[in-house]
């Protein structure tokens, strides 16, 4: 929750420097098979490395459209906050790599899918 | 200069106050659910409806803990179960499966629902997927990891 307040500023005052569109139109056009902006890529980093609170916090500071949020919703649901829930994962003596991987393969492909049935 | 600080500031304050106002209340009520004697029945009866994808009754209270409030809330839960040996290993797997996909299931889509996402569409898809992974698991695992001699006791 209180992360949500640094890096949605801190997102803000970057969109709006050329090198954040410079960043986001390299990752445009791997971000649209799933019908993502391309500012999508830095929500999944933050997603994936910190926590659903950080990569909300960017999604709203880039106003999209709410299909978009939806698959980021999926994708994001599925894979997020590997750092720590892998450490839970791990002392529960549960495959915690395995797991993680498992994570990333299914919430991307999950997105992919209701990114496509979503944008028939 | 100053339309930009406007903006921010009510675009984050919008946020915040969403957050707030909607998955604060419900992450309490939650933790009121929790507390009351018929959350115990509640959990009982998930063993009916979990038990064909591979569950056994003992793994109801970590998965039904960490469906409804998450790994790293319902941590206490899911580490002793799994470390106390309540849980075999096979059924380790499964539950850190199924959670894998879908946990917080309450959170998680609040907070993308308050910024536009589609609930119920977040909540099949995430649903539906670990019961099919499950499911797939605990029909591949059915052999050698229900031997006895593979149950942590």
């Amino acid at each position: 929750m209180r992360v949500m307040v640094p890096v949605y500023i801190g997102v803000s005052l970057l969109q709006r420097t050329p090198a954040f569109q410079f960043m986001a139109d390299r990752f445009a056009p791997a971000m649209s098979l799933w019908h993502l902006p391309g500012d999508a890529a830095l929500a999944m980093v933050v997603g994936h490395c910190v926590n659903l609170y950080a990569a909300v916090a960017v999604i709203a500071a880039g106003h999209w459209d709410p299909m978009a949020v939806t698959v980021a919703g999926v994708i994001l649901g599925v894979s997020h906050n590997h750092f720590v829930e892998g450490a839970i994962l791990r002392q529960m003596r549960a495959p915690a790599l395995a797991l993680i991987g498992m994570r990333i393969t299914v919430g991307w492909s999950l997105g992919w899918v209701v990114a496509q049935l979503m944008n028939l | 200069m100053g339309i930009m600080i406007t903006d921010i500031a009510i675009g984050l304050g919008g946020l915040l106050l969403k957050v707030f106002v909607i998955i604060m209340p419900l992450m309490v009520a939650l933790e009121w659910v929790r507390t009351r004697h018929w959350f115990g029945g509640f959990i009982r009866n998930g063993e009916n409806v979990f038990r064909p994808f591979g569950f056994l009754p003992p793994a109801m209270l970590s998965l039904i803990t960490g469906l409804a409030f998450g790994i790293a809330y319902g941590a206490g839960v899911l580490i002793s179960q799994s470390r106390s040996g309540e849980l075999e290993a096979r059924q380790i797997v499964l539950v850190s499966a199924f959670l894998g996909i879908c946990h917080a299931i309450v959170e998680d889509t609040l907070l993308f629902a308050v910024i536009g996402g589609s609930a119920w569409i977040m909540v099949t898809a995430r649903l539906l997927t670990a019961l099919v992974v499950t499911l797939v698991l605990a029909r591949l695992t059915r052999g050698p990891l229900v031997q006895p001699s593979e149950a942590v006791r």
